[in-house]
């Protein structure tokens, strides 16, 4: 049969036959469709389903469809029966997004988990004082007071704690309270009778105890709410996730598209992950990948469990730059906007993001990579986004960003004082040390600086070096950011917050850019990419007690590897075993490894 | 899902007041001023009215003396929440059942608040009580110390206007086994889980004065609210989109010809010659909408003759009644369908709805009423059916006896210390005692002679005709020869004609109902061979009545006749049967031979012995009709003494009234404090 020819076809027609002949086109976008018509199948049977979305799938596109489906199909029902469609998500991020794409439909309550569970267990006040005492944290608390008595149980302030008025929980408890009383039948029907249908997002970071009494209590059986399961378990990344979810009754639906990367970036991914195929969005589309090792280094490499087998630290900077130049001759645009370096790795280029000198002042990384010390909390999480808000005159996000730390505009003087000092500030910002910085703030209150902060600044000023006491390590620490220019500490919290081309791991998750440098190495102890790579040959079973780790490391290597659209470069500073290497040939190909030349 | 329990406290004469509510009608029968319209206005406040306020009148006399103790308490400096527990609140309580295996709880899931598995009740309460820190408010101004009578006055006087505004309602979800396991919830998720609707009394059918009489057309519009809502049955909406095209077609005709009509009207604004206003002509826009179309300019008309269609209000006021009131139900399930979110109990006040219907009619509507909801719902293919309890308030007999007494809940007035409050007693509960076939008896009974034991102050039961007819006169003699001592005439009392083989069926019904009761009845001496014989001749007697109320003793004549008036009375009960109406005298053993023996003159009663005479007596009575024995002596010869154990009964049947009618005048008098009103109203 013979097509008639589209210029012989009215406008219209030929405009639909075009589209469709062009989405015919789009490998992705079929695999998408078949997908989706695949949940609304499920949707339509009321069977429980879990959507498998790799990396770059457009798994919330699918979600927030698979929304508008239920949206539709209920409209009316649902209202006239008090029931709403329960939404999932990790973040309060996603629920904004969620909230945003479904235009905040009082069909839909989307909410974290902690919020929802909180949602579904606050009105039973009496079953959690029955139930608190039996958790961990509880019984030293109780017997201080002597007893719950009546005092309402509270969730707002998100710590533990009793006082005359109220009891305070936190967000584990919150969690573990609602798995208590899922062993109760009436509170399970009540859950069902409010949330017929029950869609969760990022699954595999949703708390692993939860999901398992929802695998004991609903599925498969009478009187559950319909699941809906969104997300990837390759993608796991936060430690109390459940991962993989696996249930007999759940329909399992893959969605084998991947609309970020570009074929040869999406066909790595294929083989390091056959059981999910990806189809992309234009086969003929050009990109580049590389993979760098340092194994032809001859010095000495880095000892002991955290750092074995990775270069020296300086080794490491020129091996880095090394590959920079490398990329740069072969025409990457290695600016800002478009490329990014993922560091797999505690190793801190540090020379390169611009704080040299923080590293050596801190005994633990976590100190200044977690936010852990409370001098770079404050910088990172208050003062930094403030000076920010008031250099692009946004007023009123700067005073959000010091939140409650702040005396109150009570007349133009206050304001006009707010304004000299802010200025003040942000010449020191400039110019000055931290310490030219912290006293300032010091002196004028304006803003305020927490509590934690001045108490160690105040221990500080206070320690006599002639008492022959020696310095403790904190008050040294302290002592030495001090003398640090404040400028580092922009850097390193424009590093934090991700605008910088450098990213931390978890900030990474859902993003995508243009180009990935990934560089993967040692410095903790929960990540060895080596080993992940040997066990990932496959030539040995992974000994039970290593699967875990295996599965944490190889979910990172996936998601970072899978960030970028076009260009795909990983670094390993470490050194790599042979069945190592074998499996990054196996995975990337052999013509895209090479050894740096140091 | 239904409410099981409905629980007021402290509002008017429902101080504190439980009513269990059957899942399909409860009927409310009581005397008036019993507290049945209060019912309805408690529910009313709290869940119709936007922010629900009572005034200090509202509140139940009894609770006056809270208010009292909680300012003593205050001056005698006690804490805070002890003074608050003495301050009065007024309370609504609403235990709803659920079937534990209804698959969905709806709006009431969020009012359940326990997790035992044994439980299938939620309790709803809603309370009109102090704001939170608002002690201090309250009783500002007052004086220390003891409560003096000018400062009681003042108090209550200040109370009035702090009430009002010191005072807020708070709805909350209560664990039906630990009242101290609550959870606040706001008004709106009450509204959402209870709907009501009101069918008042005042229907403003007969009211020909007002200009509004189309009353039903007015429903028309409600129902075509409701049928436009997206969640009404599809048929209706079809019908509501057809009317609304049919007058969007009208409107389209008018934008046409009439518009350009209309703007030859309107002088142009170029005329003035006023600057600005060039180029801004006027134009009209007519709108019409199909609720104003129906409530404005539609009219219900009943077809008459030649073409003639006779308006609304010309037909009786009966059919009216009931057409008013079958359309209001069927608008209530139109608006129930319509909800977006369905509520969980629908409750309908209907309150009497025997106005201006005759008998049978009020028979049959009670006996429908229930059956109309279920029909509403198979009808209309309706998703889920519609929960609706009807609450029917009634004076009627008819009504309530037709209704069956387990469905009956009596509003009792009750005196304590001279305040007065109501107990609702419950039929079904207080007789779930009596046995099966008795139940039956008393139904077929209440149902066939039309009694109004549930609206009398008083009752008396008696054997048959003679007393039936006889009574008023011998009452009227009575009272004409004992001007001062209570009357009967000034009371409702009800007459039962049951007679002494089931008279005693009726003690439990009776001492449940707290009802002062008369029970005339008869000797009915019998010999040896269980024949009738006159009462000296008697060894047993047949009398049922009379072997229960003396149980197994000697219930020979002989030791009936020996009983003193101690043993007469049981509770509000009091039995009355012949003695001799002389010490020694002769004794008759039915109504008629008693009243024959009392005027042996006028009967011609003769005989030497007393003995002899009751003989004469026996056999006079062989030769009569009795009711024609009865007219006579009602309407044409009174000139008769009554006999005297009928005397007895009167005397004590009288006095002792909680509804005493002339009391309770007494009581309303100092109300009418506006003399002159009346005085005008009389010419």
């Amino acid at each position: 049969m013979t097509e008639p020819h589209l210029s012989s076809m009215p406008p219209k027609r030929r405009l639909l036959t075009m589209v469709e002949a062009m989405e015919h086109l789009i490998p992705a976008e079929q695999a998408s469709q078949r997908a989706l018509a695949e949940v609304y199948r499920c949707l339509e049977r009321k069977e429980s389903f879990l959507v498998e979305a790799g990396a770059g799938a457009g798994k919330t596109y699918t979600l927030v469809k698979a929304l508008n489906f239920l949206m539709d199909r209920y409209q009316h029902i649902l209202p006239h029966r008090h029931q709403k469609i329960a939404c999932i998500t990790f973040t309060n991020v996603a629920k904004d997004e969620i909230d945003t794409r479904t235009d905040r439909s009082p069909l839909i309550q989307c909410n974290t988990i902690h919020a929802f569970c909180w949602s579904l267990i606050s009105g039973f006040q009496r079953p959690l004082r029955e139930r608190l005492p039996q958790l961990q944290h509880w019984p030293e608390r109780i017997a201080e007071v002597g007893g719950l008595g009546e005092r309402p149980v509270e969730y707002e302030l998100g710590y533990r704690g009793i006082n005359d008025r109220r009891i305070s929980i936190h967000h584990d408890d919150v969690l573990i309270l609602t798995i208590a009383l899922m062993d109760n039948a009436k509170f399970r029907r009540i859950l069902t009778n409010k949330y017929p249908i029950i869609l969760i997002d990022e699954y595999q970071d949703t708390n692993a105890g939860w999901i398992d009494s929802i695998k004991n209590h609903f599925l498969g059986q009478e009187d559950s709410p319909q699941f809906g399961f969104f997300g990837d378990h390759w993608q796991k990344i936060y430690g109390d996730g459940c991962g993989k979810i696996e249930h007999p009754s759940l329909t399992i639906v893959g969605k084998e598209a991947n609309f970020r990367s570009v074929p040869i970036v999406v066909h790595c991914l294929n083989r390091m992950r056959p059981e999910l195929p990806q189809f992309v969005v234009n086969p003929n589309e050009q990109g580049n990948v590389h993979v760098f090792h340092t194994n032809t280094w001859m010095g000495d490499r880095r000892t002991g469990s955290h750092w074995g087998g990775d270069l020296p630290s300086e080794a490491a900077d020129r091996a880095f730059q090394a590959v920079l130049d490398r990329l740069d001759q072969e025409g990457w645009d290695l600016s800002h906007e478009t490329t990014k370096i993922l560091m797999l790795t505690h190793r801190v280029l540090a020379g390169r993001q611009g704080y040299p000198s923080i590293p050596a002042i801190f005994a633990f990384n976590q100190s200044f990579t977690n936010k852990e010390h409370p001098h770079i909390a404050y910088f990172a999480n208050a003062l930094e986004p403030a000076c920010e808000a008031y250099l692009s005159r946004k007023y009123g996000e700067m005073f959000r960003a010091l939140c409650s730390n702040v005396p109150a505009i009570r007349a133009y003087n206050d304001k006009k004082r707010w304004s000299e000092t802010m200025d003040k500030l942000i010449e020191l910002r400039d110019g000055g040390t931290v310490c030219d910085v912290v006293d300032h703030l010091l002196v004028v209150r304006r803003p305020r600086v927490p509590d934690a902060v001045e108490r160690r600044e105040r221990e500080l000023r206070e320690f006599d070096p002639e008492a022959g006491e020696d310095m403790p390590r904190g008050l040294k620490e302290l002592g030495d950011l001090r003398a640090v220019p404040y400028q580092e500490i922009v850097a390193l919290c424009r590093y934090l917050s991700g605008h910088s081309p450098f990213e931390t791991k978890h900030g990474v998750k859902g993003a995508e850019f243009e180009n990935v440098v990934v560089v993967v190495g040692r410095g903790w102890n929960h990540y060895n990419f080596n080993e992940m790579l040997e066990f990932a040959t496959g030539d040995r079973r992974i000994p039970a007690n290593k699967q875990a780790a295996f599965e944490r490391n190889r979910n990172l290597f996936y998601v970072t590897c899978s960030r970028p659209k076009r260009r795909l470069a990983v670094l390993f500073t470490q050194q790599l075993s042979a069945a190592a290497m074998q499996t990054l040939s196996n995975w990337f190909g052999d013509d895209t490894m090479e050894a740096v030349n140091l | 899902m239904y409410i099981h329990k409905v629980i007021i406290r402290t509002f008017r004469l429902l101080a504190d007041a439980e009513l269990v509510l059957e899942d399909q009608t409860t009927l409310i029968v009581g005397r008036n001023n019993s507290g049945k319209t209060s019912l309805s206005e408690a529910i009313r406040r709290f869940l119709v009215d936007q922010n629900p306020r009572f005034q200090i009148e509202d509140f139940s006399i009894a609770s006056y003396d809270g208010f009292c103790k909680a300012l003593k308490a205050k001056n005698a400096g006690q804490q805070d929440d002890e003074i608050r527990a003495l301050i009065p609140s007024i309370e609504l309580r609403l235990l709803f059942r659920y079937n534990p295996q209804q698959p969905e709880l709806g709006a009431l899931s969020d009012f359940v608040i326990d997790l035992d598995p044994d439980c299938n009740e939620a309790l709803v309460v809603a309370r009109y009580e102090l704001r939170d820190g608002a002690i201090q408010s309250l009783f500002a101004d007052q004086p220390a110390g003891d409560l003096t009578d000018k400062g009681r006055l003042d108090l209550f006087q200040a109370l009035r206007e702090r009430v009002p505004s010191l005072f807020v309602a708070r709805i909350w979800a209560e664990d039906p086994n630990d009242p101290t396991n609550r959870k606040q919830m706001p008004v709106s998720a009450l509204r959402c889980l209870l709907k009501t609707g009101f069918v008042n009394a005042q229907r403003g059918l007969d009211d020909d004065t007002s200009r509004d009489t189309d009353v039903l057309a007015k429903i028309l519009e409600g129902l075509f609210t409701a049928a436009k809502s997206p969640t009404a049955d599809q048929g209706d909406q079809l019908i509501a989109q057809a009317l609304q095209d049919a007058v969007r077609d009208i409107q389209k005709t008018i934008e046409g010809g009439f518009r350009e009509e209309l703007r030859k009207l309107i002088p142009t604004l170029r005329t003035f010659g006023y600057p600005g206003l060039d180029g801004s002509e006027l134009e009209t826009e007519t709108t019409l909408d199909v609720e104003r179309l129906l409530s404005r300019h539609t009219k219900m008309r009943y077809a008459g003759h030649h073409g003639i269609l006779l308006p609304e209000s010309y037909t009786g006021l009966g059919i009216r009644n009931l057409i008013f009131i079958l359309l209001q139900i069927v608008s209530f399930y139109r608006a129930f369908r319509a909800d977006p979110a369905a509520p969980g109990v629908h409750l309908v006040f209907i309150e009497e709805p025997e106005a201006h219907l005759h008998p049978q009619m009020q028979e049959v509507f009670i006996r429908q009423v229930s059956k109309i909801a279920q029909q509403l719902s198979a009808q209309e293919g309706a998703p889920l059916p519609w929960p609706v309890q009807f609450i029917v308030s009634t004076h009627s007999s008819h009504v309530a006896n037709a209704a069956g007494f387990e469905a009956i809940r009596y509003f009792l007035p009750v005196s304590a210390g001279g305040v007065r409050h109501t107990n609702i007693k419950d039929l079904r509960e207080g007789l779930s005692e009596t046995p099966e076939d008795h139940k039956r008896f008393l139904r077929q009974y209440l149902n066939l002679t039309r009694c109004d034991l549930f609206f009398a102050d008083k009752a008396a039961l008696i054997e048959g005709t003679s007393e039936r007819l006889l009574l008023p006169v011998i009452i009227e003699k009575l009272e004409e020869a004992e001007p001062n001592a209570p009357k009967l005439s000034s009371q409702y009392m009800t007459t039962m004609e049951v007679g002494g083989a089931y008279a005693h069926l009726f003690f439990g019904l009776l001492d449940f109902l707290e009802l002062r009761t008369l029970i005339i009845t008869d000797l009915d001496s019998v010999a040896a061979n269980r024949a009738a014989c006159p009462v000296h001749q008697g060894t047993a007697t047949s009398n049922a009545c009379l072997n229960t109320w003396f149980g197994d003793g000697d219930c020979s004549p002989a030791a009936l006749l020996a009983k003193d008036d101690g043993s007469k009375v049981k509770k509000l009960r009091r039995i009355a049967f012949q003695r001799p109406e002389a010490e020694g005298g002769s004794c008759g053993r039915t109504f008629e031979d008693a009243l024959m023996l009392a005027n042996p003159a006028m009967f011609g009663i003769e005989g030497a012995t007393p003995d002899d005479q009751a003989q004469c007596a026996w056999e006079e009575l062989g030769k009569i009709k009795k009711s024609q024995f009865a007219l006579k002596y009602a309407i044409d010869e009174t000139g008769w003494a009554a006999p005297d154990y009928i005397l007895d009964g009167l005397r004590w049947l009288a006095p002792d009234g909680i509804a005493d009618a002339e009391a309770a005048i007494d009581r309303a008098a100092p109300v009418v404090d506006a003399p002159e009103a009346a005085v005008t109203h009389d010419g």
